[in-house]
């Protein structure tokens, strides 16, 4: 029992994590909370599941697909909900996510209606591990994450288009200045964040089904995995999704699964008491 | 290189510079001063394309007053910003590679700027012990050296410093503005604004003083160092046997 929670719990948590990654790209690049973000989830998996159940495509090849699916409206969300208003206030940005939120939830059940849906697993059956009984789909999603997390690690870190986004994340008019288009560099941002997190719908599809509103509680998820982990740091997003991943699916057996939701904000206000800065700290320091 | 006619330019409704004219000639060091809110930096985002202005401004002979900042910059007229603004998470190195892209344009990747790195090493040799580290650590010096070298990456064919020698103690300006003659007698004309006004003017070959938006005095950095109205304003000088404390003096 122990065996199977830990690893359901890893790959939720993880899953969470990444949509947190996607979240953190973007308040890194813009300093906004994106709260569109969850319904990025939902309508990468209803793309996911239109290639997949209605095209009848392989799932690996869905989940692409979808993923690539999901870049462009991430860059068509960053053209209309963001651009226009980036010299606005913040609060100005949150509330047209919102309302982006609302069209995107609103455009999924006229598209794919409000039945829940489902699609295939990446793999199908389960095998046994020290006498507890393992999904393979919890397995590839695991794996899956993770080489996505490492692919956008060395993107960032070790290529020079990566630079180029992290100059223009922590300097935008520094950035104008030597010479970089700052709309083809932040619009590259969101396809990313919006292409990770729009595969993440296609992954948890088969778990959780797939239905309109799944973005909302997932978005939140993801949001208290980023305060845990520490606001704008990357890693701690990560952690922080494990975090939630495995509050939910250890409370929701042990405890209520009624009430995992509320168990995850209890952690969430526990980490809010006694270590508001997160787990990590940014990478960016100020000088003493 | 640079020609600039009555250029008018707008902090929201009210207007920072009325009417500024000021040229910057093939291989010249041209210093800006004034005091604090006179519009220098206003006058320099102008010309870089972050602050909306009116009137016109010519580069290389073209009109350059409705391009964009990115656009501006890749044609090689390139500003170090007032309180440097390096790339904080970005290495030393990194820092410098992005800088080539107002020079090679936009590309997936770097290719060889073995060339321009060794360049900008040999000119701030402290720059290459500090390559791997990050450069929200260094010192303001190094900093500043950081962000001159940045542009220089860029190939400029004009460089416009803000302030370079700010918050800077007065040693390490002193290894700084060596650095800028030699940048600038390397055949890159400079539009420095500065508000330690007597080294400015020591190392320009012409001034132009701003004050409250409008051009008050120009000429050759050395007649202007001579005159008295200068020299009470900016320099700090004794002429009427009040000292005036406001003033930076230049410690030597």
């Amino acid at each position: 029992m122990i065996v199977q929670l830990l690893v359901s719990g890893i790959a939720v948590g993880i899953v969470y994590g990444l949509i947190a990654m996607g979240m953190v790209l973007i308040f890194r690049a813009v300093g906004i909370m994106n709260f569109a973000q969850g319904d990025f989830l939902m309508f990468g998996g209803y793309f996911a599941y239109t290639f997949n159940q209605m095209l009848g495509l392989n799932i690996v090849l869905s989940l692409i697909l979808a993923s690539l699916c999901m870049g462009v409206i991430g860059v068509i969300f960053m053209r209309t909900s963001y651009w226009a208003l980036r010299g606005a206030q913040a609060k100005a940005i949150i509330v047209s996510a919102m309302g982006a939120s609302i069209v995107l939830k609103e455009g999924a059940r006229l598209i794919w209606g409000s039945i829940p849906l489902s699609l295939d697993k990446v793999k199908e059956g389960s095998v046994t591990v020290a006498g507890a009984t393992i999904q393979w789909q919890y397995v590839a999603i695991i794996g899956i994450a993770l080489l996505l997390m490492l692919l956008v690690y060395l993107l960032l870190e070790k290529t020079f288009v990566g630079n180029i986004l992290q100059a223009t994340a922590q300097d935008q008019y520094m950035s104008s200045l030597v010479g970089i288009p700052v709309i083809v560099s932040i619009g590259l941002t969101f396809f990313l964040s919006a292409a990770l997190t729009g595969i993440c719908g296609g992954l948890l599809a088969p778990i959780f089904f797939l239905s309109n509103t799944m973005g909302a509680t997932a978005g939140s998820k993801a949001f208290a995995a980023i305060v845990i982990g520490g606001f704008g740091s990357v890693p701690g997003a990560i952690i922080g999704g494990l975090i939630v991943g495995l509050v939910e699916q250890f409370g929701g057996a042990y405890i209520s699964s009624t009430y995992q939701l509320v168990l995850i904000y209890v952690v969430l206000i526990a980490f809010l008491m006694f270590r508001p800065r997160g787990l990590f700290k940014e990478k960016i320091q100020e000088k003493a | 290189m640079l020609k600039i006619e009555n250029l008018v330019s707008h902090y929201g409704s009210i207007e920072a510079l009325h009417g500024i004219s000021l040229q910057v000639g093939k291989g010249e060091m041209v210093a800006l001063i004034g005091a604090n809110g006179a519009g220098k930096t206003t006058l320099l985002n102008s010309i870089s394309g972050t602050v909306t202005a009116r009137g016109s401004i010519e580069f290389a002979g073209k009109e350059i007053l409705r391009e964009k900042a990115a656009s501006i910059a890749r044609m090689g007229l390139l500003q170090v910003p007032e309180g440097r603004h390096v790339f904080p998470g970005l290495t030393v190195e990194e820092n410098l590679l992005v800088g080539t892209v107002a020079g090679k344009g936009l590309r997936l990747r770097p290719g060889d700027n073995s060339k321009e790195l060794e360049m900008v090493y040999e000119t701030f040799p402290r720059l290459k012990e500090r390559r791997q580290q990050l450069a929200w650590s260094m010192s303001g010096g190094e900093q500043q050296m950081l962000a001159i070298g940045r542009a220089l990456m860029g190939q400029p064919k004009l460089l416009m410093l803000d302030e370079p020698s700010m918050g800077l103690a007065p040693i390490v300006v002193e290894e700084l503005f060596e650095k800028i003659v030699e940048i600038n007698q390397s055949g890159v004309p400079i539009l420095m604004v500065e508000q330690n006004a007597r080294l400015a003017l020591k190392v320009s070959n012409r001034a132009y003083i701003l004050e409250r938006g409008r051009i008050t005095a120009e000429g050759a950095s050395a007649d202007l160092l001579q005159d008295p109205k200068v020299l009470e304003a900016y320099l700090g000088k004794m002429v009427s046997g009040k000292k005036d404390s406001s003033k930076r003096e230049e410690k030597r």
